[in-house]
């Protein structure tokens, strides 16, 4: 399975009467963009705003960024399954990026009826940045969506619209040379080379919207809570995992370093997806078990293992850690901490098998760059809660903030530690 | 204890924990229907004033007598 992915840097950007890219300037012909999304009777108003990094903006409603990306050579679509997507395989022929911007879906919209599918996260543009999305403009799809429309029906048309952005963007560059051309293949390498497996875990939201098709971070457009998949690496570069943080997912740097190293000083043998969030401790160690199972079966002698999420997967997740040792694959476990003023350990269960580990912080008000001072300009909703755990304690999403809310699930900050 | 989740209460230190059915319904299983989730409940709870007049010396797990058939529970 061979891929290549061409990248467009974007260092200019600006809205003009027509869509094209040259020479790292991109422009975005606004109103045709606009009518495409408002052809769709479910959207019943759209708006496209510029944000840029330093601006006194603060993005809430947060529902999605997507990098601008399209497929130009080979089968299947960028971003497949979701919103009525192929479903094809993803990971061969050549796919095209715009590196250096993102789109985001903003609409006030829960993800799903239930706990955890409301949006509580946002995207600060005024202070120095510490996550590549602040750090790139972006360009906002603010959707206002047919309330008649029954919420999952709603989640499909925002997503769609935003889809339609990052398509249309990302359509500029067919046709063009891209300045950079990295090739992804799995190619044969020594084979004494240690085999080295990447575990990928991702909070399904069945259990708690008790819907098989809850809008969430889906795989091949299912969010549903399913076995383990194995995934070449390149099906993840190309968006076979996607929703809710696409941008991380398509530039997620434990696939990118891995293949860094492929014939190196590793043979990367490939990924494993796992969903978690099961609601039974059988349905847990099923899933932990099948994962290192799995692995065992592609041959790995070394696994790295990410989640996105929170305490209830890190179940499934922390035992994917013990029965990957356990089958004699040595682990690397890549996690947030859990906040020191609990009085509880850093990891909520810290099993020995656990030797490893690299953290990625907190997330949360202790230790993070917080306050966020108050900001000029809101894009999305304008209250948001001031503490994750109280959803009726709201504050103003223009005023001071505590700080980061969420852990940086894959590493990509640039905050590494905090003297204090 | 009652846990759906007993291996964790097992590690942390619990000592006695009863096994529960799943996280949104740890004490009984609607899918059951009322009368045999009434009875699977008190399973349960019988399990664990049995459990609390038991002496252990580290985190034990105690079954309550005989587990239902598994009916699942997200049949939609």
């Amino acid at each position: 399975m061979r891929l290549e992915i061409g990248s467009f840097p974007v260092n200019e950007v600006d809205f003009g009467p027509r869509t094209f890219w040259v020479d790292g300037r991109l422009q975005i012909d606004r109103d045709s963009l606009l009518a495409a999304i408002r052809s769709d009777a479910r959207i019943t108003g759209a708006s496209l705003v510029l944000v840029r990094p330093g601006e006194s903006v603060r993005v809430t409603s947060v529902r999605d960024v997507l990098e601008p990306r399209i497929k130009v050579q080979g089968q299947g679509s960028v971003y497949p399954g979701v919103c009525g997507r192929p479903v094809l395989p993803v990971g061969t022929g050549r796919s095209h990026r715009l590196a250096g911007i993102g789109v985001i879906e903003v609409a006030e919209l829960d993800m799903y009826d239930g706990n955890d599918g409301w949006l509580d996260g946002f995207i600060d543009m005024s202070v120095e940045p510490v996550t590549p999305i602040a750090s790139n403009p972006n360009l906002c799809v603010v959707l206002d969506v047919d309330e008649s429309l029954d919420l999952a029906d709603r989640n499909v048309a925002a997503h769609s619209a935003a889809l339609v952005v990052s398509d249309q963007l990302a359509a500029a560059t067919v046709g063009l040379e891209p300045p950079e051309l990295e090739t992804f293949e799995l190619a044969e390498v020594d084979s004494s080379l240690p085999k080295a497996v990447y575990i990928c875990c991702f909070r399904s939201p069945q259990h708690y919207s008790d819907s098989l098709t809850a809008f969430w971070t889906s795989i091949y457009g299912m969010s549903r809570l399913t076995p383990p998949w194995v995934l070449h690496p390149n099906e993840i570069l190309d968006g076979a995992i996607s929703v809710k943080t696409s941008w991380e997912l398509v530039n997620n740097p434990t696939v990118k370093e891995l293949y860094r190293h492929h014939g190196a000083d590793i043979n990367f043998v490939g990924c494993i997806a796992i969903r978690t969030r099961w609601s039974s401790q059988d349905e847990k160690d099923i899933t932990s078990h099948q994962a290192a199972k799995t692995a065992q079966m592609l041959g790995a002698q070394g696994a790295i293992i990410s989640y996105d999420a929170g305490g209830n997967d890190f179940m499934e997740v922390i035992r994917t850690v013990q029965a990957c040792e356990n089958v004699g694959i040595k682990t690397v476990f890549v996690t947030g901490e859990e906040d020191p003023s609990t009085n509880g350990p850093p990891l909520l269960e810290p099993l020995p098998e656990a030797r490893a580990i690299v953290s990625t912080g907190m997330g949360i008000e202790a230790g993070s760059g917080g306050p966020l001072p108050p900001v000029d300009r809101v894009i999305g909703q304008k209250m948001l809660m001031a503490d994750t755990s109280q959803r009726q304690n709201l504050v103003p999403s223009d005023g001071p903030l505590p700080g980061i809310r969420w852990t940086d699930h894959y590493g990509f900050s640039r905050i590494s530690a905090f003297e204090y | 204890m009652i846990s759906a989740l007993y291996s964790l209460a097992l590690t942390t230190g619990a000592p006695r924990v009863v096994r529960g059915s799943r996280i949104e319904h740890v004490c009984g299983n609607p899918a059951l229907g009322p009368e045999k989730d009434a009875e699977y409940g008190r399973r349960i709870i019988r399990a664990a004033l049995e459990a609390l007049q038991t002496p252990v010396a580290k985190p034990t797990l105690f079954e309550p007598a005989g587990q239902p058939a598994k009916v699942e529970a997200h049949a939609s």
